[in-house]
């Protein structure tokens, strides 16, 4: 195969694929029609005739003949042209019109099935796709694998406006996902997105191509996905799901804080919610779905604890835990006799529990990897001490109904979280940034910046999106910040409409090369080159994306003068701008 | 033995000394120029373009090309040949053969190139 240097050629080569596999196929059947067609008119052409008085004529020649062949093959019929026929060319007709009406339909079975045979049907699936991708003039980013955490990010893409496109190898799950009801209509295709060429074609080297989540089944894809990505897109940004803790570590080499692992991860929240409740909340409320509802409060109290099942979820949960000052006795079957657990049982009998001390214990984990067994603790754990704090693990998002029915303290689903996190960090990098340096504050902060994010968009989630100053997204300030004016944090959240209100949006952080600011007061003095991080309500979005882009809003939010009325004020105004952008560009 | 290779070999050979039997003699005497002939060359023309359809070596493009190029001569000249015979009101002359024979000269030409490059082909692999 010829190597796919460009997009194009490659959308080209699919293309090519199923013509060249056309012509192979239908080889034998156009020689065969070809065959026939000489046979019959040759034969035809020599026939002795007759004439309207009866006297016997040479044959009509070859052109007649295959005009008469023509007609009757392709089983039109005008009946006995140019002359009525003797009986020796009536009897060669009839062998021709078996012949011929054999050769035509041969071929039409050919093509029929060619039609359907899946490979065919594949390469023209595969030429669809890598066409629909190459037509795709907008952000997009890739989903590889939509199992249920994909399946998750990409009613999060969705929701969030973003095109996205996603590479599943099981046809079944694609078929699933294909029900579901998306806004934007997605590229989807059967392929395995372990080989750099499914990748290539599904937009990877695309200037569009914003990302790329590896959501496989078994680590070994995802890795192979953010290796491709690495090497062949450099600065997409890639986020993998990676299960088992070895191969997080591998990946270092490659993505840095780009890889997950679901049980790691909600580990350290269930750790950070015991220690710093407010901060953990915070970041819940950051990385949640924009319009969702506000997060309820947890509080899981410090003391002792019980923990059922000790597979990788146990570990991390115990590690976490007890570095938190907890104490905490495990309980398992399977594992038990490897250091850490404590006692052999299943936790779904009173007995086991009891055993575990959970009379006075505060709180308890059902781990398993089984729905039903969590759900069973957790109700035997439930009847026997009232006030327990109870934290399942929930793992098929279609037992959902049986968890709402439970009244856990909190449920931990790690599809959900993976989603989260990703859908978070990948639509807003800078996002990460600010999450990182939360640890370092107080729970004072956490809380004033939760009261603050409530305010401004109604106890709903809010949505956390990022300006940068010098692109072409922020026209105005880029202009006004090349023209020397002084702009501060406080001028982009003022409402356009009145400038003596504040638009309801939180200034989150301000990046300045390797430099955070976090929470930077109103007047804190913006540069070129700063990378702003908002959290607020979509009409909050809506006016600050209004003060960035229009620079007659902007002097007017700066109370510098009201923006040009008249036409020919406004004639000046573009001729100033023009040449301000001028500078500008030459600059 | 590739049996594809040699259906191809015969069928462009064929294509081709069927066309100089048809092509050889003088050019304005009808008497020596059968229609048979030429019907049997571009058949055999046609086949051997067929047999070429789907192939995608570089080789394989070009005798796809040259054997289009013969087709299409040779169908020229039987279309020149059809209407001299039934819609001109002198029917087959002299003057309407040497333009039947050119047509089909030019398709000998590119049979000839889809020969020498078959022959040559098969050296290069000999080698």
């Amino acid at each position: 195969m010829a190597p796919a240097s460009t997009r194009g050629g490659d959308h080209r080569s699919a293309f090519t694929n199923v013509l060249y596999l056309f012509l192979r196929r239908m080889r034998f059947p156009l020689v065969l029609i070809i065959v026939l067609y000489t046979i019959t008119v040759v034969g035809l052409s020599m026939m002795p005739g007759i004439d309207a008085d009866g006297n016997p004529t040479p044959g009509m020649g070859l052109f007649l003949a295959f005009y008469v062949i023509s007609y009757t093959g392709t089983t039109i019929g005008f009946g006995e042209l140019p002359f009525p026929y003797s009986t020796a060319q009536r009897l060669w007709m009839t062998l021709s019109i078996y012949l011929t009406v054999l050769g035509w339909s041969y071929s039409v079975v050919t093509v029929l099935s060619l039609v359907q045979e899946p490979a065919f049907m594949n390469a023209l699936k595969a030429g669809r796709f890598a066409r629909r991708i190459n037509q795709l003039r907008e952000p997009f980013y890739l989903v590889c694998g939509c199992g249920e955490t994909g399946t998750l990010v990409c009613h999060g893409l969705d929701r969030l406006g973003f095109r996205f496109v996603v590479v599943e190898q099981n046809p079944a799950r694609l078929q699933e996902l294909r029900l579901e009801d998306f806004r934007s209509d997605a590229p989807m295709i059967v392929a395995d997105a372990a080989q750099p060429g499914t990748l290539i074609s599904a937009g990877l080297t695309s200037p569009w191509c914003r990302g790329v989540m590896a959501l496989a089944v078994d680590d070994e894809t995802n890795r192979a996905i953010a290796v491709t990505v690495r090497l062949l897109a450099p600065k997409v940004p890639v986020l993998a799901r990676i299960g088992s803790a070895e191969g997080g570590n591998q990946m270092g080499a490659f993505g840095g804080d780009m890889v997950i692992n679901p049980f790691e991860r909600f580990a350290r929240y269930l750790a950070a919610a015991v220690v710093a409740p407010e901060s953990y909340r915070l970041r819940e409320i950051l990385t949640g779905l924009p319009g969702d509802d506000w997060p309820e409060e947890h509080r899981p109290p410090g003391g002792h604890w019980v923990m059922c099942g000790y597979g990788r979820f146990g570990h991390m949960i115990r590690e976490e835990l007890c570095g938190a000052g907890l104490t905490m006795t495990v309980i398992d079957r399977l594992h038990y006799g490897e250091p850490g657990v404590d006692i052999q049982g299943t936790g779904v009998d009173a007995a086991s529990l009891r055993a575990a001390g959970i009379e006075h214990s505060t709180g308890i984990v059902t781990g398993n990897a089984n729905d039903l067994k969590n759900l069973a603790i957790a109700i035997t754990a439930r009847e026997l001490k009232p006030d327990l704090f109870v934290v399942t693990r929930q793992n098929q998002n279609s037992n959902a109904p049986l968890f709402k029915a439970f009244e856990h303290d909190l449920a931990m689903v790690p599809s959900r979280i993976v989603a989260r996190e990703f859908l978070a960090l990948i639509t807003t990098p800078l996002l990460a940034r600010f999450l990182a340096a939360i640890p370092n504050r107080d729970e004072a902060w956490c809380t004033a910046l939760i009261k603050r994010l409530a305010r401004v968009n109604r106890h709903r989630v809010p949505e956390v999106w990022s300006v940068k100053l010098a692109s072409s997204q922020a026209e105005a300030l880029r202009g006004a910040l090349v023209a020397g004016h002084r702009l501060t944090a406080g001028t982009l959240l003022t409402d356009p409409y009145e400038r003596a209100h504040r638009t309801r949006g939180v200034l989150l952080m301000v990046a300045r090369g390797s430099q955070v600011f976090p929470l930077p007061d109103h007047d804190f003095q913006l540069q070129r080159g700063d990378e702003l991080l908002f959290a607020g309500s979509e009409q909050a979005r809506r006016r600050i994306d209004l003060v960035a882009t229009n620079e007659n809003v902007l002097n007017y939010v700066r109370g510098a003068r009201d923006g040009a009325g008249g036409w020919l004020w406004q004639w000046l105004e573009d001729r100033r701008n023009a040449r301000t952008k001028a500078g500008d560009g030459a600059s | 033995m590739n049996f594809e290779k040699v259906i191809f070999g015969f069928f462009i050979t064929l294509a081709a000394t069927l066309n100089f039997g048809f092509f050889i003699g003088d050019m304005t005497r009808p008497e020596l120029h059968n229609v048979y002939g030429l019907g049997a060359a571009l058949v055999v023309s046609l086949i051997a373009t067929v047999l070429k359809f789907g192939d995608r070596t570089q080789l394989g493009a070009v005798h796809l090309a040259t054997s289009l190029v013969a087709d299409l001569q040779l169908i020229a000249a039987a279309v020149i040949w059809t209407w001299a015979s039934y819609g001109t009101p002198g029917g087959m002359d002299g003057n309407h053969m040497s333009q039947v024979i050119s047509m089909s000269a030019g398709a000998l030409m590119a049979n000839g190139v889809s020969v020498v490059l078959m022959v040559g082909e098969t050296l290069s692999l000999r080698r």
